[in-house]
């Protein structure tokens, strides 16, 4: 019926559509979706290259070897703008181990709203504006903020959507550095 | 190759089927607020003709008022095709000032029912088409750890006379 190599994504996807019920119940957010442990159940973070505020291309791919907090955010969103100071907080204090935070906005008016964000909120990983297909290939973004944890392997661990703890996202990434 | 039985196949697809809401981008997904149909708007010819657009808010759900208190923030805003009407004024109901806890500011919301109410001059001579008048709310919902993506709703309001 489903071959080896397709299984993983398929329980992957069902893993994250497991979401949906959550986006049709009257509270979202506050989700977490922890990857299977071994290994072979992982799914693959989706590749993608964008550029950032400087024109400069950000592939993920580049970013293997690398413990990754990918964060699907937008400039009107509430809840977005508490966990900012923390991913900044967070790209300070882990850079050097082997971490990035990549932020991927979903605004529709990109970076004339996205610009002055990046230096009022005085970010120091790289920011990108995101399209609704890239979106999909994360199997869609229902609400934001919406973040991935990826290993090193380039392997999602976890998923997040809704405002997470501070706390839980520092477990979560000194737990794959 | 491995193979896998036939009920967890099933399993998938049928959790598949049912994220298919879902999984559109950045677009589908839950709607938090619905413009509730009215009753058909009376006209008189010369006259002003007020217009009630009412709006059911999701529960635990919150949309940004007309005029937010956060530069970042999409207001709620209702806008009107062209008609031979002439509208005058658009009036939102008082907001809500509520502190969320993410962020450090009250922010001015709307929350369970509102009605915006837009006024329009009505012409002498109505055209015999005139049967009703189309428009579109757009508006931006959270709850109080997420937010969905902004959306506009058409609203159709039946006119008589």
């Amino acid at each position: 019926m489903f071959s080896s190599t397709k299984m993983p994504l398929l329980i992957a996807l069902v893993a994250l559509l497991g979401f949906s019920s959550c986006v049709e119940d009257a509270t979202v957010g506050g989700s977490t979706v922890e990857a299977a442990s071994e290994n072979k159940e992982l799914t693959p973070a989706p590749n993608f290259t964008l550029k950032d505020v400087e024109g400069r291309e950000v592939t993920l791919a580049d970013y293997k070897g690398k413990v990754v907090l990918l964060n699907f955010w937008a400039t009107w969103c509430g809840p977005c703008k508490i966990e900012m100071p923390w991913f900044v907080e967070f790209q300070r204090k882990y850079k050097d181990q082997g971490f990035s935070v990549i932020a991927v906005s979903l605004d529709d008016e990109g970076w004339e709203v996205v610009r002055p964000f990046t230096e009022e909120y005085e970010l120091n990983f790289p920011v990108v504006v995101g399209t609704n297909e890239m979106a999909d290939e994360f199997g869609g973004v229902a609400a934001l903020p919406t973040t991935f944890i990826i290993d090193k392997e380039g392997r999602i661990r976890n998923s997040h959507m809704g405002l997470a703890g501070r706390g839980e996202y520092e477990e979560e990434i000194e737990a794959l550095l | 190759m491995r193979r896998y039985s036939k009920p967890l196949a099933v399993v998938l697809l049928l959790g598949l089927a049912s994220g298919a809401l879902w999984a559109q981008g950045f677009s589908g997904g839950l709607r938090a607020a619905t413009v509730v149909p009215g009753a058909a708007v009376k006209l008189q010819p010369g006259k002003t003709a007020e217009v009630s657009v009412a709006i059911q808010i999701r529960p635990n759900y919150h949309i940004n008022s007309n005029a937010p208190a956060d530069e970042y923030l999409i207001p709620t805003k209702l806008t009107w095709g062209s008609s031979s009407l002439q509208l005058t004024k658009t009036e939102y109901p008082e907001a809500e000032t509520v502190n969320y806890s993410f962020s450090d500011k009250p922010l001015s919301v709307y929350s369970n029912k509102i009605v915006i109410v837009s006024h329009f001059a009505v012409p002498e001579k109505m055209p015999a088409s005139l049967t009703e008048l189309k428009g579109k709310l757009r508006y931006q919902a959270c709850n109080n750890r997420a937010c969905l993506p902004p959306k506009t709703a058409n609203v159709t309001v039946r006119l008589s006379r």
